[in-house]
């Protein structure tokens, strides 16, 4: 098993921190830094715009690999994702892993205007998202005839790096998120998922698989994880406090308890 | 969500692996402290490598 690190970009993230931690990551040979995609989730912080991260992230480092943890599909046309993808996979050598998911934090969409459809709708989009992302991936033209985007004899230059990033898509629901995984995906990336939620999870994506005619074992699998870990007591307080600032205390405890 | 030091977490990534997981992203959420990065890849990273 590997052991990667989920970075909380709009909480607090800085070009300091983040080429820190870029540089951190490296140095102690993690093989993977992903990081969130959103504008701010509970209080509004430093929040750098993911693709101009993954940008320098490309530049600043030689060995891990990195993308959203995941890009929801409602941010951004999957034009400018996929070309976005392409060229910031090109810079890194092949690196970057193309994170995707419906979307979830409605607050944040309300408050930056950004339409916020139906959970149906949106994953209708992120299908459509990932055909047309995939497509314009592929060498030659392409095209494609959708409810929501359309190509019409592109040919999206230039492509990515080594054939095209992996798609990953992120989440656990059981209808659509798991069929996509079972349509598209190169990985799967659920989240804090208790081990027998995550055994539940897996017979429900293997369905999925052998629906479509897929092997699961060509899919790979992830999950990223809240913790508060740590080599000494200090450490777990420190993560304790932390994790309580950010969520607030359960009712009937204080921070000091 | 995943607790404890060495042991528990090692405890755990191993219930995952054996269910097939390959790669678990850790949290990080406090930009001035690398105490549990450094503990991730020194402790925890080498333990489950083979998992």
């Amino acid at each position: 098993m590997r052991i990667g690190l989920m970075v909380e970009g709009q909480n607090g993230l800085t070009w300091e921190r983040w080429i820190h931690i870029l540089k951190m990551a490296e140095r102690l040979k993690f093989p993977t830094v992903m990081r969130s995609d959103h504008y701010f989730i509970g209080e509004q912080q430093d929040s750098l715009e993911a693709y101009l991260s993954f940008a320098i992230a490309a530049r600043e480092t030689s060995t891990i690999r990195f993308g959203p943890l995941v890009s929801p599909v409602t941010f951004r046309s999957p034009i400018d994702v996929g070309r976005m993808a392409a060229q910031i996979d090109l810079l890194s050598g092949g690196r970057f892993v193309m994170g995707l998911g419906a979307g979830w934090n409605e607050a944040e969409h309300r408050a930056y205007g950004i339409p916020f459809p139906p959970v149906k709708d949106r994953f209708d989009r992120l299908d459509e998202a990932i055909q047309v992302i995939k497509a314009l991936w592929e060498p030659g033209m392409s095209n494609f005839a959708g409810t929501h985007y359309q190509l019409d004899g592109v040919d999206c230059l230039p492509k990515p790096s080594n054939g095209r990033p992996p798609i990953l898509i992120g989440g656990g629901g059981e209808k659509r998120t798991l069929k996509l995984v079972a349509q598209y995906a190169d990985e799967w990336n659920c989240v804090n998922l208790p081990p027998e939620a995550y055994a539940h999870k897996v017979e429900v994506l293997e369905r999925h698989c052998e629906a479509v005619g897929r092997d699961p074992a060509t899919i790979a699998r992830s999950m990223m994880t809240f913790a508060i870990i740590g080599p000494d007591a200090a450490s777990l307080d420190r993560g304790t406090e932390r994790i309580m600032h950010m969520w607030g205390a359960p009712a009937g405890t204080s921070q000091a308890d | 969500m995943i607790v404890g030091g060495k042991s528990e977490v090692v405890e755990a990534c191993a219930k995952y692996a054996s269910m097939g997981m390959q790669e678990i992203q850790f949290q990080h959420f406090n930009f001035a402290d690398d105490t549990v990065p450094e503990f991730l890849a020194a402790d925890i990273a080498p333990a489950v490598a083979t998992l």
